[in-house]
């Protein structure tokens, strides 16, 4: 009580970050003594994170957040994220990590202006921006950054200390890694969900109510992303759909971003998907054909637009794991193997599965998953296993494929192909390099409209999904905030690297290859920064070809 | 004084029209999604995001800039957040997904996993 008083008096401590960056985002640590950001306990340094109190490590992750988008952004004005780690819900189902979000909203309001008064600092008028872009295009701190109004910052964030009580096993053994080096594991890496949430506050966010259609405001008027969520079925802009139009086209499932920057960096940044393609079975004929459904290991080995190709061989020990003994020899053999193991103790992991096929002589591998709900996951490594030494790829397919797959070995030579389907298009984009937007049908999980969809390829950090192949990269989040307005005034950026349709790109990590900031910020005109994306993605597509 | 009635009236007409969209607001992105069953998960969570999620707080004001540029802002110290949920799968991984209203939270986590696992 005596802390939360001191909060309260407004003794809030300022923690400036990326000081060297081309936008200060500061982290406000607003909580009381002894707890959240300022909890003593000793813990030891982790991945990177020298902290040693939960506290100090809790907040080094919030600052390496902060240095990240500080890094990728510019703004002259700081950008204040009042922060809070504090006890939020768990129960049985989960928890809440976090939430974070804009806290305000600004619009021009240009009737007032009267002539001979300079043209408005916001590129559109009567258009609802975030504060921290309204803030960077006023030059002017309008927000104060301090006190306990919580309104007073550009972003709130709340984290759930919860999920590290010793005592909480009503958080479901949900825990936070508090590493800053990706190697997180089972463990839920707090860095990547909290730029994620950051970056919902920095202007990744659709303020139009999707339930309704209605814009924001009174008299309502478009937020900036109205004008690039174009509706595929319609060929239309949100701006330019009445409430009706916009309400539908937020679960048409063909909602897409149509920014010039995004459009630029897409083939970068996406991939073809990959596919299993089963050129030849003799034996069993309805086995041939693709099968596109599956996921590629974070520890993957290169999957390119040349084929890997080879007869499919079915594990001699069925799972790979090295208690069940060494597998017979898969040399030139695309291997399959089964998910988990002959029992619920005594499977192993997906790395151990691959480890062992590569050293049979397997040239790729396919993990039939062992259950249809999910369907699908992504093969992850397990702490501390770099998975260095994979250099096959490896896949997870259906449990459905799985059968049809090893049904169709038993009966004779299979032979079959792991490549990037061109065919397909780039997994996440239209035929004009538009981003689709998340808008499914029905109600579903996740959030819509203010997320990727989830078909990119690889994974991006604003789906939906917080997915754990995700890798600190900031890939198209940066584009798209420089379609609504960021880098407006001089600023430029540059795409992640490992673009998409290049032959031997995209390594099977869903991270295919981002920088780890993403994008790097340097002086130059708009026109020079789109020159370079141009020329970037020109290069990468004529590799492609 | 027609003029301060007329300005009264305009004051009244934009309340009016503030409350009706702020209470829209509060209907949620899920709201035309079939009312989720209550029991299906534990309410704390579900209650969290609602909260966390609710824009019903917010207020519209003015601001003016040094160089004279009228701004209209809308303030909401709850943010208009996003909030961040997670499970744990059964393989001892956890599923996470981002949701900005309580029946997507109550989708997610009592429904089936598009998360990560092992």
């Amino acid at each position: 009580m005596k802390a939360l008083g001191a909060v309260l008096g407004g003794t809030l401590l300022l923690v400036a970050a990326a000081a060297h960056g081309k936008a200060n985002v500061v982290i406000v640590n607003g909580d009381p003594a002894d707890a959240g950001f300022n909890d003593p306990t000793p813990v030891a340094p982790v991945g990177g994170n020298a902290g040693t109190t939960l506290g100090a490590q809790r907040l080094a992750v919030f600052q390496t957040a902060a240095e990240i988008w500080g890094n990728a952004l510019d703004s002259t004005v700081p950008i204040t994220v009042l922060s809070h780690f504090q006890p939020l819900a768990c129960d049985s189902s989960g928890a809440t990590l976090g939430s974070a979000g804009p806290t305000n909203i600004f619009a021009s309001d240009d009737p007032t202006f009267d002539a001979g008064v300079p043209a408005s600092v916001f590129p559109r008028q009567n258009t609802w921006y975030v504060s921290a872009l309204s803030q960077k295009f006023a030059g002017k701190q309008v927000l104060s950054g301090t006190g306990t109004d919580e309104a007073n910052y550009d972003i709130v964030a709340r984290f759930n200390s919860s999920l590290d009580d010793p005592n909480a096993s009503n958080c479901g053994g949900l825990r936070f890694y508090y590493g800053l080096d990706d190697q997180h594991g089972n463990l839920i890496d707090l860095l990547t969900v909290v730029l994620h949430e950051f970056g919902h506050g920095l202007g990744f966010i659709s303020l139009t109510d999707p339930s309704s259609g209605t814009f924001p405001g009174t008299p309502p008027q478009p937020d900036i992303w109205a004008y690039y969520l174009y509706d595929e079925s319609t060929g239309m802009h949100w701006v330019d759909l009445d409430d009706p139009g916009r309400q539908a086209s937020a679960i048409s499932g063909a909602l897409a971003w149509d920014g010039t920057t995004v459009k630029t960096a897409v083939p970068a940044t996406l991939l073809y998907p990959p596919v299993v393609r089963v050129t030849s079975a003799p034996a069993s004929p309805s086995a041939v054909g693709d099968y596109p459904q599956l996921t590629i290991a974070t520890f993957s080995g290169p999957i390119g637009l040349t084929p890997i190709a080879g007869p499919l061989g079915y594990g001699s020990t069925k799972w790979g794991c090295s208690g069940l003994g060494r597998l017979d020899s898969l040399d030139g053999q695309i291997a399959i193997l089964d998910r988990g193991g002959p029992s619920a103790d005594a499977g192993c992991t997906f790395v151990e599965k691959a480890r062992n096929a590569q050293d049979a002589g397997a040239i790729g591998l396919l993990i039939a998953n062992n259950t249809s709900n999910p369907p699908l996951i992504t093969p992850a490594l397990p702490s501390g296993d770099t998975g260095s030494d994979i250099t096959i790829p490896v896949l997870l397919i259906l449990q459905t494929d799985g059968q049809t797959l090893k049904a169709a070995v038993g009966a004779g030579t299979v032979n079959a192909e792991i490549v990037r389907d061109r065919d397909a298009g780039i997994a996440g984009a239209d035929s004009e390099d538009r981003a689709f937007m998340y808008a499914p049908t029905t109600l579903t999980v996740g959030s819509s409209v203010s997320h990727w969809d989830t078909s990119a390829f690889p994974n991006l950090l604003m789906e939906p999904f917080i997915n754990s192949d995700l890798t600190h990269s900031l890939d198209l989040t940066v584009p798209l905030l420089a379609d609504i307005g960021w880098f407006s005034d001089g600023g430029s950026i540059v795409v992640p690297d490992g673009g998409s349709g290049t032959p031997d790109a995209g390594s099977g990590g869903g991270g295919g290859g981002g920088s780890s900031s993403g994008c790097t910020s340097a002086v130059g005109p708009p026109a020079a920064s789109l020159a370079l994306l141009t020329l970037l993605a020109f290069v990468r597509r004529r590799r492609a070809v | 004084m027609n003029r301060d009635v007329r300005r009264a009236g305009a004051l009244a007409a934009r309340m009016a029209v503030a409350l009706w969209w702020l209470a829209g607001c509060n209907t949620g992105p899920g709201a035309s999604a079939p009312a989720a069953s209550p029991n299906a998960v534990p309410s704390s969570v579900r209650e969290a995001v609602r909260v966390a999620t609710d824009r019903s707080a917010a207020r519209q004001s003015t601001v003016t800039l040094p160089s004279g540029e009228r701004l209209q802002r809308v303030s909401l110290s709850n943010g208009f957040s996003h909030v961040v949920v997670a499970k744990m799968g059964p393989n001892g991984r956890p599923s996470i997904s981002c949701v900005d209203s309580a029946p997507a939270a109550e989708a997610f986590l009592a429904g089936g996993s598009q998360g990560n696992g092992q």
